[in-house]
Parts: C-alpha cells; structure tokens; sequence
C-alpha cells in the first residue's frame, strides 16, 4: 500500500464508520495514579507472518555540510536519528520482507526500495513501494528501519505512517510526524514539531528556544525537563502531563485526558490548560505573580496557593457556604501572568 | 413470487384504515371468509392503528418557545413591544466571530477537499442557510445569531461528513484499521463532549462554561479532522503515484 | 388537519400576513397552533426528546424564513409537517452513519407467512417498534396512524405520490406487526 493510499483509506474508514455515541470517561480524582498503559497490539503488515525474514541493508553516506537539511520518509517500520561527527550523514536502511517461505519473504523484500535524492546541502531518502508490482496486491509484508547518524546541526524532517521515531542529542530543527508509532525526543535544543495520531510523544531534556507544537490524538504528550518560549500542545483522549517545565506562553488541551503543568511560569507569559473530562493540574514553582482564572462547569476548582480573590459573583466567593468550588478567579503574587484553567467536568487543583 | 394472501395484504391495509373502495370491499372480504392468517392479520392492523391513535402525547416544554422567539429576534422580528434584544456582552463577540469562522473553515476546507477529488458532498434538500456571521454588517444579528451559528456549524460539519461517507462509498479498500478505529474512537469522544456541552447549555443557557466547552468541543473536532487532511496531503507529496492511483479510482465510480 | 385555534384558509391566510409583517404575537399564535403537534412528530422521528426540541425550533425558524413562499393552495399545518420531516430526514440521513447499528438489518425484516393468527393487542411494545423502523416508512407510519393525517396530506408532506404513501404506510405496519410478534 502506498502511504497515501494508506492515509486515504483511513480517512474513509473513519467516515464510513458508524459513530456511535460513547459516554466519556469518568473524571479520575487528580491525585489518583496513572492505570498503566496496555500494551500496544502488534502494528498491521510488520510482525505477522514472520516466520521467514529476509533482509537487505543498506547505507548512504550522503554530504551535505554540518547545517544541512534531511528529509526522511517511512511507511512501516522504526526510525532512529542520533547525532553524529563531521558533516555527512549516514542513513542505514534495513529493508524486510517476511513471509511463511523463503521466497514469499523474498517476494516481500522485493517490492520495496529506497529512493535517495541527493543535493549539495540536502537529501531526500524515502522507501517507496514498487507500484507496478504491487498493482491490485492487497498485502504486502515489507517494512524498513532507519539508522541515522547526522552531523547535531542537521535540520531533520521525518515523516512516518507506521513505526516509532527517535531523537537524540540533535541542535538543528527536528520536526517529526507519524500516524501511528511513538515519537520519542531526548537530549536535542530544536525541536519544532513532535506529532503522532496513535502513539505518545515523549520529550526529554528539549531546551528549544523557539516554539514547540506536540501532538497526539489517542496518546499521551509528557516531557520532563522542557524549556521553550511558546508550547502548544494537545491530544484528545491521552493526557498531557509536563514536569520540570518553562515556556513563555502555553497552549496545552485534552478533551479526556487530563492536563498537568508543573513548573516555572514566566512575567508577562500567558498560560491556558484545558481539558473537557479531564482533571487540571497547576503548580507554578517559580514564586512568580500570575492572574488566574479557573473554571470547571461541574468539577470542583481548589488551590493550595493562597490566592487574592475577586468575586466573580456576589454568592459565590472563596469563603462561600460550600468549600467546594466552580471557579476561581484570583491573584498570586504580583499577578503579572495570566493562567486559564479550564475543565468541563473535571477537577482543578493549582499547587504549590 | 407473490402468494394469494400477499396479494391482499395492501388491500387488508386499507380495509383497517376504512379506506378501501367499495367495489374491493367484497372481494376482500370473500377472502377473509375462508383465511384465518388474513384475518390475523386485519386484527393486528387493527389493533395496530388503535394503539397508534391511543399513543401518549408529549407537549413540548416551555422553554423551547423562548428559544424559537430569540431566534426570531434574530431573524428579524419585533417583539411588538419595542423590547430591546438582550444586549450583548463582550465575550460573545468572539464567540459569533469564531462560530463564523468554524462554518467558513469547516465549509470551505473540507469542501475544498471534497471537490478536489471530483466528488461533491450532498446537500440536503431543505439545508440551512450559511450562517449570517460573515461579512455582515448588523452587529446586533451577529450576536444575537451565536447560537444559531454554532448550530449552523455544526449541521455544516455534518454535511462535510455526508460529503466524505460519499468518497468513502466510492473507494472501498479499507486499510490501516487500527488508526481508523483510534480516529474514530477520539471523534467519538469528541462528540460526547459536544453532547454533554449540549446539554449543560440547555439546563443553564446563561452558563459562560457550558458555551465555551460547545465551542471548544466543535472546535477540537473540526481541527483534528482538518489535521488529518493536512497529514494526508503532506503524505501524498510523496508519493505521487498513488494519488493518481485514487484520483483514478474515483474517477471510474 | 389544522388545530382548533386556527380555523379555516381565510384564519391561515390571515394569520401567515401578520407572520410576514413580523409580528412576534402572530408567530407565538401560529406555534402554540402547531408546537404540540409537531413536537410529537418530531420525538417519533428522531426517538429523543432532545433532537426534538432541535427540530421543531428549527422548523419554527426556517417556516419564519421561508414564509414569503407560502402561497397558500396547500394547508398551513401541511406546509409546516413537511418542513418539519424534510429537516428531520436530513437530520436522520446525516446521523444515520453514526447510529447505523439502530437500524441495522431493519431492511432485513421479512414480511412472512402469517403462522401465528394472535392478535398482537396485548403484547404491544408499539413506541418501541416505531423507533425501529426504516426513516421514510416510520415518518409515514407517525403522520398517519400516530398523527392521523389522511393518505393526501402525508403525500404532501413527504413530497410523494400517495400510492407511494400508502405503501410506505403498509410495509411499515407490516414491519410493525412483524416486529410485535417477535
């Protein structure tokens, strides 16, 4: 299948499908442990019928100068960037067939290939489907893993429908997008894009100063230790869960997840965390002054911070008859940022 | 192959309403004279219209005619009175300006996406009229429509949808299931939200939360459809074959 | 089939002009004349009060839109049933991807022979059944039988022949009764 076929047919599934009404997922108390993930079941067309592999590896050394540009492309199969010496880059592809004999397995093998465009500071290297081999063949069985190792000031742009991405140690711009895998980022100073439809994006030790956007639909976005100057941030029913973090300005959402900022806030920055069922948790470290407004319809909104408290309504403020609260708005410190909390029926806690 | 009875059966229908012709009549009942399962049949007809007529009726609750008649201030019409329309407070304003632009958006993009593929998404009969946000200079309308709006967006995005279940008969290999299924899976919770947001807004339609959580669920619909068109247009940059492949495809149907 | 409340073409007519000048006293005459009715259509329709409520409001405002092509040759009630059924079958036609499972194999539902000549009177779940009726036959089966309109009217508010509305009427019953015997 070709990666737009894929994509395609995705899209009608979705449309075809009948779309039942689901009721939500009840909130969690916020201060409930995370249930473990279940596994992932094994992805379509890469682990079955693997009785037989037949492999062909393959390496280009491609030079395109300490700053220069590589633009990778996979269909099925993992992807591994990390940085390296000089300035060339080597990508290894590790091409598989498989299948219940040898000969299908070779079969396999042979309907893919690697298609590498080469210039002076960039490259292009995608595995493509024989198209005219694979005319009215349903299934194929055929995947590719990349190893790449890349001068660290490499811009790098991946671009995956099945399979995990990695990073690692990288200082030129990253932008990594799958549809369905993992994308998982350490130890790199740009990263600019980090999305996956079913999958979780995890970032660790980024201090991009510029803006990151990361995003999943069915998995979750956590990092730890985050420094950028705008982050904008979001799935649907994963959870978006940030530790050790400092950014300017924040645009984080879930709609059933739950939503979780602890670290520093800047003057000036401007922060918003949002979830629809999903509770929000707030913990500013940094001692610095924010203006808040938290708002939950049918969920509790609590603080632990001591907070100078305008009334938004005359029946209901802090010291009101129940301690349970819809809204907070409030000010801490010398209220020079802004934070909106907002959940549907969750909770909102704002933490010391 | 029709049987003697079946060849009654409307007849038998008529003879139950009383709406059978004369003429008929006899013949009907000829039949009926010497067939048990027919006259089970006229009983059961019988006692089906009965029980229709004798259905417990519902009266529509009070508060939907004031719905209708903001509606209709809307739209145009004086109270009679003179009474102002409520006036509007600042935060609606930007909901009317974002309801526009999430009909413009989900309008135009998807449809956009639609034709592109030479396929055009069906538009019903009797549809809404875009909504009257855009481009239109009676301010007090363009408030007072919010609501409106937002059901103009979202009956919009379900045309959209309408327009995608077409393409989606035309091309029938179904691949990558488990990403559909995660798609649909998140529209689905999606949708509760804009159902639960629904409902909230009904039992307190002056809730600023409840509207910004309707708002916010159509709008988080709408961009992770649109997100997932992006991403597949970016993936058919690379590979040009296979959109030709589709284009073809759908061509032929 | 117009209610009490407005009697006749002349009362209508009379009515729809003030309508026209947008007198909001004539259209709260003109719904409390038809909200009830068509309120219950609505709920037999889409099968929850919810979406009803929806519909009617919407047909209330579209009617309000559209008043200026009223002309008057069919009945008032008439022209508002088929506003309020057209939007309504949009409705279901755009919904029916997403609740395909409610009416799922409905079409599969097989007029047998009649082996069991028990009257289904005493056994009648009828509410029930009507949801589960394909859209077009259940909005004839709910304007006649429920709503008592004659086989003219309902051919005018489906915008169908009435042979096609009487048979529409009759598969729905026979489905009906088929599905009260199960």
């Amino acid at each position: 299948m070709t990666r737009a076929t894929a994509l395609f047919a995705l899209l009608l599934t979705v449309a075809t499908s009948a779309w039942a009404q689901t009721p939500p997922t009840p909130p969690r108390p916020p201060d409930a442990p995370q249930p473990p993930r279940p596994p992932r079941p094994p992805r379509e067309g890469r682990d079955r019928d693997s009785r037989h592999e037949v492999t062909d590896h393959q390496v280009h050394k491609l030079a395109i100068g300490r700053n220069g540009v590589l633009d990778l492309a996979n269909i099925s199969g993992d992807v591994v960037i990390q940085s390296g010496g000089g300035d060339e880059a080597v990508v290894e592809v590790t091409l598989r067939g498989h299948g219940e004999t040898p000969e299908a397995a070779k079969e396999q093998l042979g309907l893919i290939y690697v298609d590498v465009t080469k210039g002076a500071s960039r490259a292009e290297v995608r595995v493509r489907y024989k198209e005219h081999e694979r005319r009215g063949r349903r299934n194929y069985n055929a995947s590719a893993d990349y190893r790449v190792t890349a001068p660290p000031d490499t811009r790098v742009t991946v671009h995956s429908v099945s399979g995990d991405v990695q990073a690692s140690r990288m200082k030129g711009e990253l932008s990594i997008e799958s549809v369905s895998g993992d994308v998982t980022i350490d130890s790199s100073t740009r990263v600019s894009t980090a999305k996956t439809v079913s999958g979780d994006v995890d970032l660790t030790g980024i201090a991009s100063e510029g803006s990151l956007a990361a995003s999943s639909v069915s998995g979750d976005v956590s990092a730890r230790g985050l420094k950028a100057s705008r982050l904008e941030l979001s799935t649907v029913s994963g959870s978006v869960e940030l530790h050790d973090v400092a950014c300017d300005t924040a645009e984080i959402q879930s709609m059933s997840g739950d939503v979780q900022y602890i670290g520093a806030i800047g003057r000036q920055g401007r922060y918003e965390l949002q979830s629809h069922s999903g509770n929000i948790i707030f913990a500013p470290g940094s001692g610095v002054g924010f203006d808040v407004e938290a708002t939950s319809f049918s969920g509790d909104v609590r603080s632990e911070l001591e907070l100078k408290l305008r009334a938004s309504d005359p029946d209901e403020t802090w010291q009101g008859r129940r301690n349970r609260k819809r809204s907070i708005r409030g000010t801490f410190g010398d209220g020079s940022a802004v934070v909106e909390l907002t959940t549907f029926s969750g909770d909102i806690i704002i933490r010391k | 192959m029709t049987t003697p009875c079946e060849a009654f059966s409307a007849s038998i229908g008529e003879l139950a309403d009383g709406t059978l012709a004369p003429a008929e009549r006899g013949r009907v009942e000829a039949h009926l004279d010497h067939c048990a399962s027919c006259r089970a049949l006229l009983a059961d007809l019988e006692a089906i219209h009965r029980e229709a007529r004798q259905l417990p009726r519902a009266e529509p609750p009070a508060a939907l005619w004031t719905r209708i008649a903001e509606g209709l201030r809307t739209q145009g019409v004086s109270d009679g009175g003179g009474a102002n329309p409520a006036h509007p407070g600042n935060t609606k304003w930007w909901l009317a300006a974002a309801a526009a632009v999430v009909v413009l958006i989900i309008g135009g993009v998807l449809a956009s996406q639609i034709t592109r593929r030479g396929v055009t998404p069906e538009t019903p009969s009797s549809s809404t009229p875009p909504a009257n946000a855009s481009g239109n200079a009676d301010a007090t309308g363009l408030v007072e429509s919010v609501e409106a709006d937002l059901e103009a967006a979202e009956k919009h995005y379900e045309r959209a949808i309408a327009g995608l279940e077409k393409i989606a008969s035309a091309d029938e290999r179904s691949l990558d299931p488990q990403v559909a299924a995660t798609l649909k899976k998140n529209l689905e919770i999606i949708d509760s939200a804009i159902a639960e947001s629904r409902t909230a807004l009904r039992s307190e339609p002056q809730s600023a939360p409840a509207r910004e959580s309707l708002f916010e669920a159509l709008r988080r619909k709408m961009s992770l459809l649109q997100d997932t068109i992006a991403l597949m247009n970016e993936m058919r940059k690379g590979n040009q074959a296979g959109t030709a492949q589709i284009l073809e495809g759908l061509q032929k149907s | 089939m117009g209610p009490s409340k407005v009697q006749g073409r002349e009362a209508e007519a009379a009515l729809v002009e003030r309508c026209r000048r947008g007198e909001m006293g004539a259209f709260e005459e003109l719904y409390g004349a038809y909200a009830g009715r068509l309120y219950n259509v609505a709920c037999r329709l889409l099968g929850n009060p919810a979406d009803a409520e929806d519909l009617v409001q919407e047909a209330f405002l579209q009617a309000h839109r559209k008043l200026d092509t009223f002309r008057g040759n069919a009945a008032l009630g008439t022209w508002l049933h088929r506003l309020l059924v057209n939007l309504g079958l949009d409705y279901l036609r755009s919904r029916a991807g997403r609740t395909a499972h409610a009416t799922a194999g409905m079409e599969d539902v097989n007029v047998v022979p009649f082996t069991r000549p028990e009257t289904v009177a005493e056994r009648i779940d009828l509410e029930h059944a009507i949801a589960r009726l394909p859209d077009g036959s259940r909005a004839a089966f709910v304007l006649h039988d429920v709503e008592g309109l004659d086989h003219k009217e309902v051919a005018a508010v489906l915008g169908v022949s009435e042979g096609t509305s009487k048979s529409q009427l009759h598969k729905a019953r026979l489905k009906l009764r088929e599905m009260l015997r199960q």
